[in-house]
């Protein structure tokens, strides 16, 4: 089978430095903390939202939390098409802020549902590399 | 002392029952797939990799500091890029850490294993982190009788300078030039050469006979023999060929359920054994990697359970059909760029 | 009020257009606001480019390139992005031209090329957060699933009714002779629910309509056109980005069931118009899927919270209902080119209070409000426009 070798231009691939700067909140959940009023943010912040300070220190968030709201994307973006269906919801982790993440094996989803972190694939980024990040399943 | 002081595993949700494939394929007599033992296989979802899972058992492993990653695998998703030190960065493990991916076929993850405890017994660290992890699942052609059982999963222990829940008694290994399966750079799919490589024991039976052999242990004094098991007829087999107890592969039978978990295989067995030996039991580990070699563990338990939850990770089971399984693993070729629409 | 009128205002039809190139769409566009507002090409001294997605046709610095096809080079002309609230942000900058007395009359054209590329979403992907949204495979579609879910957890309201929005929008559309679904025959709530899911709860039938399109108006001096419907009142506010972290947010409510960075937009145009939401005629709102519809319309403080859907369902926002909305058909109906949605609504505004739209024409509006939005309600904005007075007005002053 003969397949063309020449290189498919694209405009934005990505470096390998942007995923890789967010790593740590992708695999550990590290948001701030504020020293200044103690609001915690995730992502990660420069400025508190709540005080302006800008005293942040990093912190891994809790890796257990509750489901706040959920749906189901019946379309997923190229690079998510994985499974048919991907359920997402709202997470309030505790002791923490909310977060936006896929729930994978799971069957039903409710809210008030109590979910723990597990790392998987996000996606392959444009360069080739894999970026993997937080998804959540249920607790027993 | 060395011993092995805690444990943690990540199998995939996911299965498709050996009855699916059958159905697809049609390709094997249903009495040889009915004699493997296996009820159903893991399948890895499709954002599952040799990363996650191992990324996911250390998690549940971790129990303290550990200055040292032993990964063994023989399907990492980077040709070149080391595993371990992916994993490590997950946990949030300090830079000071030594890492290594080790790949020696099904062997991998014993291979590892054996190397945190010469770490730990050399002095050069306290504690170490050895996981074993592999998605053979992604490995096997489509309608390659391997199909049937390759499955995926992975186990890590923390290796100490203490009792824990098992102490290292002596190891012992083997290992020969035996080409019986293979997988070739720059291909996907895992390779068998034939069944006078598989079926008559040149592999699996002599090389587990080798390593046992050096091991010291009365066959009769085995309480525990935690097996690599590419099925779940395979542990009674090694059994019967070392002459150990019929029984002792009861504690560690994990292929019924998940198929071949490749580099994970014997590590798993052993997670599960170790959730319920029994203070001063003799447990044997026990793996073989095609190729050929094989790695031989003696253990005493000390009956401090290990808390893997081994179980509990295999009952976490959703059934998928052979068109689910073929998607999330991809067995198919598509456009390297789908598009998409925005409705 | 700002002192400036709409002196013109023209759009093109809305769909996909194999045959026609971004350039097309936007000099079509600006040269019927032109004429419409009965000038010469030559008297605009300044331009505003909206275009949300200009990497679908891998064009940047929109404001010279389209100044240049417009044969109007050397005059200045810039380029503003908002995410789709970016159309009405354009006007609110061509204002500001004018407002400074360094320009007498701006062009303020939107456009976008949404065919352009196989994967529109993939360009949508550059607006919700790169790094922990995007990345994790979330577009627009799906974080507003989490608030249409939020909204009927929250308010306890039917499908059915968030649903009437599309049925209303199609109204409208099927009598505008520039939408996408022209001409096509009225739906009911169950074709809306029964159309698939793309992100559960949200429905097929219940989505903008992502497409090709452009639409330009040409502002003046209110006195200088004393016959032009003016701009009372603009503003523009924003929240946070990202949709998890509106929860607990400061300036956020803590909840997503709200449309704040729209009720305050709406409050500064509103006291600069000096009318109140209850003399609202007719409304243009960011119906990117039917639950933002309705969240906008609550923002406007048209209903109240969590009535809006049964509002609509109820018919109030019908050419013979309380306060008729999104007369065009919508970002559902008319479509969403989406750097060309906040100037769109404009064009609307305009035509209703010049009373020319036909069989889509509200009864005697004098007050016309619309709004746009961009991301996640992370950005909106709110204008007031209002039927020509005749007197003449000193511009600048508000
Ligand atoms: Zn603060």
């Amino acid at each position: 089978m003969w397949a063309p070798s020449e290189p498919i231009p694209r405009i934005n691939t990505a470096s390998g430095a942007r995923g890789w700067r967010n790593r740590h909140g992708r695999y550990r959940l590290v948001g701030t903390v504020c020293g200044a009023c103690e609001a915690v943010h995730f992502p990660a912040r420069r400025i508190c939202p709540s005080c302006r300070s800008a005293d942040l220190a990093e912190k891994p968030l809790s890796r257990t939390g509750k489901v706040v709201c959920a749906a189901e994307d019946h379309s997923p973006l190229v690079g998510h098409g994985g499974r048919p269906v991907r359920p997402f919801a709202i997470i309030e982790l505790d002791n923490g802020p909310s977060v936006l993440a896929e729930l994978v094996d799971v069957r039903t989803v409710t809210p008030g549902q109590r979910v723990e972190l597990v790392i998987r694939k996000w996606r392959r980024e444009s360069n080739g590399l894999y970026e993997y990040g937080y998804k959540f399943r249920e607790l027993p | 002392m060395t011993g092995l002081i805690s444990a943690g595993v990540a199998v995939p949700a996911t299965r498709i029952a050996l009855a699916d494939i059958l159905r697809a394929w049609r390709n094997v007599p249903e009495q040889v797939v009915r004699r493997l033992g296996v009820g159903g296989r893991a399948v890895p979802g499709p954002d599952v990799d040799t990363i996650t899972l191992a990324a996911e058992a250390a998690q549940r492993a971790l129990t303290s500091r550990v200055d040292a990653v032993f990964l063994g695998t023989q399907t990492n998703p980077y040709a070149t890029r080391s595993a371990a030190a992916i994993v490590a960065d997950m946990l949030g493990l300090s830079p000071h850490v030594f890492v290594t991916d080790l790949q020696c076929a099904d062997k991998s993850g014993t291979a590892a294993l054996l190397s945190a405890i010469a770490w730990v017994s050399s002095g050069l660290g306290e504690r170490a982190l050895a996981i074993g992890a592999d998605t053979l699942a992604l490995h096997a052609a489509p309608g390659d009788p391997f199909e049937y059982t390759a499955g995926a999963g992975a186990a890590a222990f923390v290796v100490g300078a203490e009792d824990g829940a098992a102490t290292v008694v002596r190891a012992a290994s083997a290992a020969t030039d035996t080409p019986d399966r293979y997988r070739l750079d720059g291909e996907r799919h895992i390779r068998g050469t034939g069944s006078a490589m598989t079926a008559t024991g040149v592999g699996l039976e002599q090389h587990v006979k080798l390593a046992f052999g050096r091991l010291g242990v009365a066959a009769e004094e085995v309480g525990h023999l935690a097996v690599s098991q590419p099925d779940a007829a395979t542990p009674a087999r090694i059994a019967k060929v070392l002459g150990v107890p019929g029984e002792s592969t009861g504690a560690g039978l994990v292929a019924d359920r998940i198929g071949d978990a490749g580099s994970a295989s014997a590590l798993l067995s052993l997670a599960r054994v170790l959730d319920r030996a029994g203070s001063g039991d003799t447990v044997v580990l026990l793996s073989y990697g095609a190729g050929a070699s094989s790695d031989a563990v003696l253990m005493r338990a000390t009956g401090n359970a290990i808390g893997s939850g081994t179980d509990r990770e295999l009952d976490r089971a959703i059934s998928v059909d052979y068109p689910t399984a073929v998607r999330y693993e991809r067995r198919y070729a598509g456009h390297e760029r789908l598009t998409g629409t925005y409705e | 009020m700002t002192g400036v009128a709409v002196a013109g205002a023209g759009i093109t039809r809305h769909g996909f257009f194999p045959a026609r190139s971004w350039k097309d769409l936007i000099v079509e566009a600006s040269l019927a606001a032109v004429a419409d507002a009965g000038m010469d090409l030559g008297r605009i001294d300044g331009g505003m480019v909206s275009c949300t997605l200009p990497e679908t046709f891998e064009q940047q610095n929109l404001g010279a390139v389209t100044a240049d096809e417009l044969g109007l080079t050397p005059v200045p002309f810039g380029q503003l992005v908002g995410a789709c609230a970016g159309g009405l942000m354009a006007v609110q900058a061509g204002i500001r031209m004018i407002q400074s007395g360094a320009h007498r009359c701006v062009l303020v054209a939107g456009v976008e090329k949404q065919s352009d590329t196989t994967t529109t979403a993939d360009s949508m992907l550059s607006y919700v957060d790169a790094d922990f949204e995007a990345a994790a495979g979330f577009d627009f579609v799906d974080t507003m699933a989490l608030m249409h879910a939020r909204y009927l957890q929250v308010h306890g309201t039917s499908e059915e009714a968030v649903a009437a929005f599309a049925v209303a929008d199609r109204w409208y559309a099927r009598h505008n002779p520039v939408a996408v679904d022209t001409g096509r025959p009225d739906i009911t709530t169950a074709d809306v629910l029964d159309s698939g899911w793309v992100s559960k709860p949200i429905t097929r039938a219940a989505c903008g309509r992502a497409c090709d399109g452009s639409s330009a108006v040409v502002l003046v001096a209110a006195d200088e056109v004393p016959d032009a419907p003016v701009i009372a009142g603009i503003a523009q506010a924003t929240g946070p980005n990202g949709l998890a972290a509106k929860f607990g947010h400061p300036g956020y409510d803590g909840d997503i069931v709200r449309a704040l960075p729209t009720a305050i937009a709406a409050d500064s145009a509103y006291r600069q118009a000096g009318i109140g939401a209850g003399d609202v005629d007719v409304a243009q709102v960011h119906d990117c899927f039917t639950i933002m519809g309705s969240l906008h319309l609550e923002g406007l403080g048209i209903f109240p919270a969590g009535k809006a859907a049964l509002a609509v369902q109820a018919g109030e926002t019908a050419l013979d209902g309380r306060c008729p909305a999104n007369t065009d058909g919508g970002r559902i109906g008319l479509g969403h080119p989406t750097g060309t949605t906040g100037i769109n609504v404009v064009v609307e505004s305009v035509r209703q209070l010049r009373r020319e739209a036909g069989v889509r024409q509200v009864r005697d509006p004098e007050v016309a409000v619309c709004q746009a939005m961009g991301g996640n309600n992370s950005t909106s904005a709110v204008a007031v426009l209002r039927r020509a007075t005749g007197r003449s007005r000193h511009v600048g002053a508000e």
